[in-house]
């Protein structure tokens, strides 16, 4: 009994010693520590709905002797920095049609327990998100939460809740970056004036509001607490950057306009914004974490590409073969490559920026991909994972976990009845991939969900 | 040495004296823990339930028998050995004895530890509502800010309701915005710009300054029913489209250069549309759609009138997508799909009938549109909103004149608000903390408006605020708590005026006030919110109109998206109806009456209503609906396919029984239809396979054979509509009860459930009326207040608003 006091000061003790570390690295300007610590890793997911056109998808050769398939073709120039991943699923997640983006980045049977846990986003956010002034961006199309089986958002916080995402260009840039025009970052100023004088009062209320209350009312007053602590902390950090002048990215340079509702041109336009946004927020280390659903499951945006296909090209139609399969296979295979047009704009962009020795995309992690290979097929998921060499990756290779005769052998069926259970044999875990991430990058992750073990083939040391 | 070591060495102190602790916490442990209990918990649990296997997240060799910490895993522990899941079958069962006594152990103990609804933080809608009624402002701020956890459904619940940095992000953003949108009107406004729907121009005239234009969607004027000879047009259901009805929507364009005429600051604006609507009696009447840039800003039924009405909404340019330009679509909502059957039909007819005049078949096809109701549309007009159109707020001060009020005067209304925020009088040191705030707010910004505005800013993001049930624990509840918790219960926002003045002068309590109280508040408007919240939440029916994947493909279709939103409103007409009239609660088992709108009145094969509010309509005799178990929400709800009885019976089991069975061990396989043991057996015989696995057969067995009373209901709902959906060959409606008694149909399964089972769907009733209410669940030890409490329900022949009131007025409803 004696010694419980003093472990509960221990504890606190080597807490704030944790605590204070990302702290004490933010104080320290960014140009003073630029050469002393090595950029940090970033990470970035995407989502696109209802699968590929897995024959056009996929390489025929696996290994380093691959050769890009019509799809993936816009990404040739960078094959030695990424990897073209198949075979690979969640082997827990629901079996239902469109719940697939609900788990795709937590990996969870929610169908099981009636509720989603956190995504590896997040997970990430906690752990290395919190040394940058947000600890995460989460972004989609749709924009806002969707609903269980129905997500318009890839990011779940700790208790499994929907994380709202953002999807106009214009707020998000507002998130990340104060105005560069002088009365815009006045006002800014003003607001964070305000709201650190709210929040020392209200700080100041709660500590002596939760004194007198009974034990458990008081650990949710903690728990309020710790949220104020870390909105003050973002609050510092935003006029830490206000204090250093204009910002890194200027509002003009980008298409903060751009709306997800137009044609073609439009929609190009949109998705770029959505990817330079990120960029930026990854080259002014303004956030380490991004998620981003180009579309998702729900079909909340970029239903129809009848200009890029023909009239009537409904995507999730086409995506289900519901008129001739061999029109609607050609026209997916279309989808397909002008999505990874898009994202191949991301990769070059980052590899076309330096930072330190090495390029910014090798500092940055970047899994493209769905959680459906065919329309509700929620295995061998199409994936491709680019960047991060600085972390000892072995790219360059196209790397399959599937069964692959067996996979042939049952083309056009659109059951999920046992016969793609035989599936599982022999194909890894998604989640695999999730632990050879973190652990590349010094994160310490003995597992996720239904994790075995990194993906030694992915790993070059 | 290197930072990680440095690091180890403190975890190895650190686990060390964790060990030493560990140690006089076994030591306690054994003070509390009956003896007999920890030996069966060795003997019958631990080999399991071990720290290192931990099945089901239960780990029993570190229970202490402290039910003040470890009351939630007693309850799981008494839920699972009382239904007898546990221990599983196939291992050493406990006798007879032992199990008594360990049930019993858990009860008593629970009774002697009576458990306390911890403060909770107001969820997303409660706050929503509260910060509207505050402020005087309708805004959605709920979809903006992080879902909330459910416990059972419900999203009351005191346990999970709590806080993260990420969410008090939000919830502060949802503040600060709030604030700012209660001043932001006092920027000047600009002249209404009128829009009047006119034939297009025949040539040209080149304007200098920019104007708003309308533009039909299709000029198909042959069909059009009255334009151009009136200066309006009329609008077909826009369903109808493809029928040839002509144009369908009106779109009204307010393009970018016209907007930038319009004073930046203005983001609240108001439209004012023109209209009329003819419906001919066959059908039900149109709903007026409203669209800025694709956000629907409303959606209302128009009763058909001879002149035109103003019908008026509001948007905010803040909301929307894209801001720079408005595009304004006007829409005839009017649900075609009970029509479409015929209509086409009729049409193709028409359109056989060979050697027809295009005149006459204009004519014709004109016949059959005038079938379906037209909304004419004479002009819109846009303009900026105003403070006086905004609703009152719940304590009656005039916000937006705060600022210019002399010092004194100022200082008291800025009292009263964080007064009404915190639903109960100020303390001497509060107020003199605000005053302070007020005084370092004006020193530093020099503005005695945004003084005021950082004040109300600090009193909604104040945990007293934010968070409902935070008590001392020795005080006992007083007034305020009660009028606090009934009003979250009953209105989900905070108490108002009336309300809030009685607790202020301690009468809640006093004669039959808070009778007369409960009476008022369930008869006021703002009732809606718990009709409508709890059913949807005790119903499971919540996410029909979003969400649901219904095995009948035609349920996601545009058409049906009128019948989705009416099954999501049902269960919240049917218990306002039970409420209302002061119906009996035995109406949840079977009720004579159905509340329907058009919609569901035809969904039910009963005679068309007109109009999309609900209302009672009487069953024909033997009519195979009544009660909410065959609500076609319900039934929609718990359609998942061939295997439907199983998760019908689960419905009855967890939301009529208040038995929520634990969910199934993870390491079962879902059922799969294409099981080659399933050919040529019948639905009952594929599932009494299942549960020939005794881990399945446990909780199998007292839910599916409850499920196939409703097996003539098919996936949407609609009694004996055979040939759709997965249910092949005989429908066998017959099943049984637990016990095993046997029901030969729905008929005779409410019955039965009337006749034996009424007491416990009563007191299941109860306790979940109890759980969103107080925001948590009955524990063991309240089982006698339960039964008190069906007692006088059963006193008072079920009614539905004496028990409410049994409910509110016992002292348990505030522990």
């Amino acid at each position: 009994m004696k010694r419980e006091p003093i472990t509960r000061r221990t504890m606190l003790k080597s807490a704030s010693a944790v605590l204070a570390l990302p702290t004490l690295e933010i104080m320290a300007s960014a140009a003073d520590n630029a050469a002393a610590a090595p950029p940090p890793a970033r990470f970035a997911f995407f989502y696109v709905p209802f699968g590929v056109n897995t024959k056009t998808w996929f390489p025929v050769k696996t290994g380093d002797e691959h050769d890009f398939s019509p799809a993936l073709e816009p990404l040739r120039p960078f094959k030695s920095d990424l990897t073209i991943l198949g075979g690979l699923h969640h082997h827990r997640a629901g079996t239902g049609d469109h719940d697939v983006m609900d788990v795709h980045l937590t990996g969870t049977n929610y169908r099981h327990t009636g509720r989603n846990t956190q995504s590896f986003d997040q997970l990430l956010a906690e752990r290395i998100g919190q040394r940058s002034y947000l600890k995460s961006l989460v972004l989609s199309t749709a924009g806002g939460i969707g609903g269980p089986g129905r997500t318009a958002t890839m990011s779940f916080n700790r208790s499994g809740a929907a994380i709202g995402a953002d999807k106009n260009p214009r707020t998000v840039f507002n998130k990340l970056f104060p105005p560069s025009e002088q009365a815009g970052r006045d006002a800014l100023r003003d607001r964070l004036l305000q709201r650190t004088s709210i929040l020392d009062a209200l700080r100041e209320e709660t500590q002596s509001f939760m004194r007198p209350l009974g034990r458990s009312d008081r650990d949710k007053m903690t728990e309020y607490l710790t949220s104020i602590r870390d909105v003050e902390r973002a609050i510092q950090i935003r006029e830490q950057q206000l204090r250093q002048g204009t910002p890194a990215a200027s509002a003009a340079e980008l298409a903060l306009h751009a709306n997800s509702l137009g044609n073609m041109e439009q929609r190009q336009t949109y998705i770029r914004c959505m990817f330079d946004l990120i960029y930026l927020g990854f080259v002014a280390d303004t956030t380490r974490v991004a998620t981003y659903a180009i579309s998702d499951e729900a079909n909340g945006a970029f239903g129809n590409w009848s200009e890029l296909c023909g009239t009537n090209t409904d995507w999730h139609g086409t995506a289900h073969r519901r008129g001739d399969p061999e029109q609607d296979g050609a026209k997916q295979t279309k989808i397909d490559r002008w999505l990874v047009e898009q994202f191949t704009y991301l990769v070059g962009r980052l590899k076309s920026t330096r930072e330190g020795e090495k390029t910014l995309l090798d500092r940055c992690m970047l899994l493209y991909g769905s959680g459906n290979s065919r329309t509700h097929l929620h295995r061998n998921l199409p994936l491709v994972f680019a960047g991060g060499n600085a972390f000892n990756f072995r790219h360059g290779q196209f790397l399959t976990y599937v069964v692959r005769n067996r996979l042939e052998g049952e083309q056009g069926t659109e059951s999920r009845g046992g016969a793609y259970r035989t599936l599982e044999e022999g194909s890894a875990p998604f989640a695999n991939l999730f632990v050879t991430m973190a652990r590349q990058t010094g994160i310490d992750l003995p597992a996720f969900a239904d994790s075995t073990g990194p993906l030694a083939e992915l790993a070059a040391g | 040495m290197s930072d990680n070591s440095r690091f180890a060495l403190r975890g190895c102190v650190v686990a060390v004296v964790l060990v030493a602790a560990a140690g006089i916490e076994r030591a306690r442990a054994a003070e509390m823990l009956d003896p007999r209990v920890r030996t069966l918990l060795e003997k019958h649990c631990k080999s399991c339930h071990d720290p290192d296997r931990n099945k089901g997240g239960l780990t029993v060799t570190t229970l202490r028998g402290d039910f003040s910490k470890e009351g939630y895993t007693w309850a799981r522990i008494h839920n699972v050995v009382e239904s007898g899941i546990m221990p599983p079958h196939g291992r050493d069962p406990l006798s007879d004895d032992d199990r008594k006594h360990l049930l019993a152990w858990i009860v008593a103990q629970s009774k002697a530890f009576p458990l306390r609804t911890t403060a909770r933080r107001l969820n997303r809608e409660e706050f929503t509502n509260t910060l509207n009624d505050l402020l005087g402002l309708r805004e959605d701020f709920a979809a903006k800010l992080p879902e909330d956890v459910s416990v059972n459904g419900f999203d009351t619940n005191a346990g999970v309701l709590t806080m993260t940095s990420e969410a008090f992000e939000q919830y502060l953003e949802a503040i600060v915005t709030a604030v700012g949108w209660r001043f932001d009107a006092s920027t000047p406004g600009f002249e209404p710009v009128v829009v009047t729907v006119e034939p297009p121009p025949k040539t040209k005239t080149p304007s200098k300054a920019p104007r708003p234009r309308v533009k039909l969607s299709t000029q198909s004027v042959a069909t059009n029913p009255v334009f151009p000879k009136e200066n309006t047009v009329g609008l077909r259901p826009r369903n109808s489209g493809s029928l040839g009805s002509g144009p369908n929507y009106l779109e009204f364009d307010f393009s970018p250069e016209f907007c930038e005429t319009l004073p930046e600051a203005i983001d609240r604006f108001k439209l004012t549309l023109r209209v009329r609507s003819v419906a001919p009696p066959s059908g039900s009447l149109p709903r007026l759609i409203v669209e800025v840039n694709r956000k629907k800003v409303l959606d209302q039924p128009l009763e058909p009138r001879a002149d035109f009405q103003d019908v008026v909404c509001y948007f905010r340019k803040s909301e929307l997508t894209r801001q720079d330009g408005f595009t304004i679509h006007v829409m005839n909502g009017y649900e075609t799909a009970d029509f479409l059957e015929e209509f086409p039909k009729a049409r193709e007819a028409l359109g056989r009938e060979k050697g027809k005049m295009k005149e006459e078949y204009t004519k014709g096809l004109l016949a059959l549109l005038d079938q379906l109701p037209v909304i004419f549309v004479e002009k819109i007009v846009l303009e900026s909103a105003r403070y006086s159109e905004d609703p009152v707020p719940a304590h009656g001060l005039a916000l937006t004149r705060l600022a210019e009020l002399p010092g004194d005067a100022r200082r008291s209304a800025l009292e009263t608000f964080l007064s009404h925020a915190y639903r109960r009088p100020l303390t001497a040191e509060e107020q003199k903390q605000f005053a302070g705030l007020f005084e370092k707010e004006f020193a530093r910004t020099k503005s005695a408006q945004k003084a005021v505005e950082s004040c109300l800013m600090f009193a909604l993001g104040s945990p007293k605020f934010l968070y409902v049930g935070a008590k001392e624990p020795t005080a006992s509840p007083n007034d305020h708590h009660l009028a606090e918790r009934l009003s979250y219960f009953l209105w989900s926002t905070t108490p108002d005026r009336a309300l809030d003045g009685l607790a202020r002068t301690g009468k809640l309590r006093t004669g039959r006030t808070l009778e007369e109280q409960v009476h008022r508040m369930l008869d006021h408007p703002g009732a809606e919110r718990f009709f409508d919240r709890f059913a949807r939440q005790w119903l499971e029916t919540e996410k029909l109109e979003e969400r649901h994947e219904s095995t009948d493909p035609s349920y996601r279709t545009p058409q049906q998206a009128y019948l989705r939103s009416s099954l999501r409103r049902e269960g919240g007409a049917f218990l306002k109806e039970l409420v209302r009239s002061n119906r009996s609660a035995l109406s949840i088992i079977d009720s004579d009456f159905l509340l329907v709108n058009d919609r569901t009145s035809t969904h039910y094969g009963l005679p068309m209503v007109r109009g999309g509010e609900f209302r009672v309509v009487s069953l024909p005799k033997g009519s195979p609906y009544g009660g909410v178990m065959a609500l076609a929400s319900v039934m929609t709800t718990t359609d998942h396919g061939m295997f439907r009885p199983i998760y019908r019976g689960a419905w009855v089991q967890k939301n009529l029984f208040n038995r929520p069975l634990p969910p199934p061990p993870s390491d079962v396989p879902e059922l799969d239809p294409n099981d080659p043991r399933y050919k040529n057996k019948s639905l009952k015989q594929q599932l009494a396979l299942h549960q020939e696995h005794p881990k399945c057969a446990v909780c199998h067995k007292s839910m599916d054979p409850l499920g196939y009373a409703f097996q003539e209901f098919d996936a949407l709902g609609r009694f004996g509509n055979r040939g759709k959906g997965p249910v092949r060959g005989k429908i066998e409606s017959d099943g049984a009860f637990p016990n095993g008694e046997r029901y030969a149909g729905v008929a005779e399964f409410r019955t039965i459930m009337l006749e034996k089972y009424r007491d416990d769907v009563i007191r299941g009733f109860i306790s979940k009326l109890i759980a969103y209410g107080r925001g948590r669940e009955p524990s063991l030890g309240e089982r006698e207040w339960i039964d008190r409490l069906v007692d006088q329900a059963k006193r008072n022949e079920y009614r539905m608003r004496p028990m409410l009131l049994s409910i509110v007025s016992s002292p348990e409803f505030l522990h």
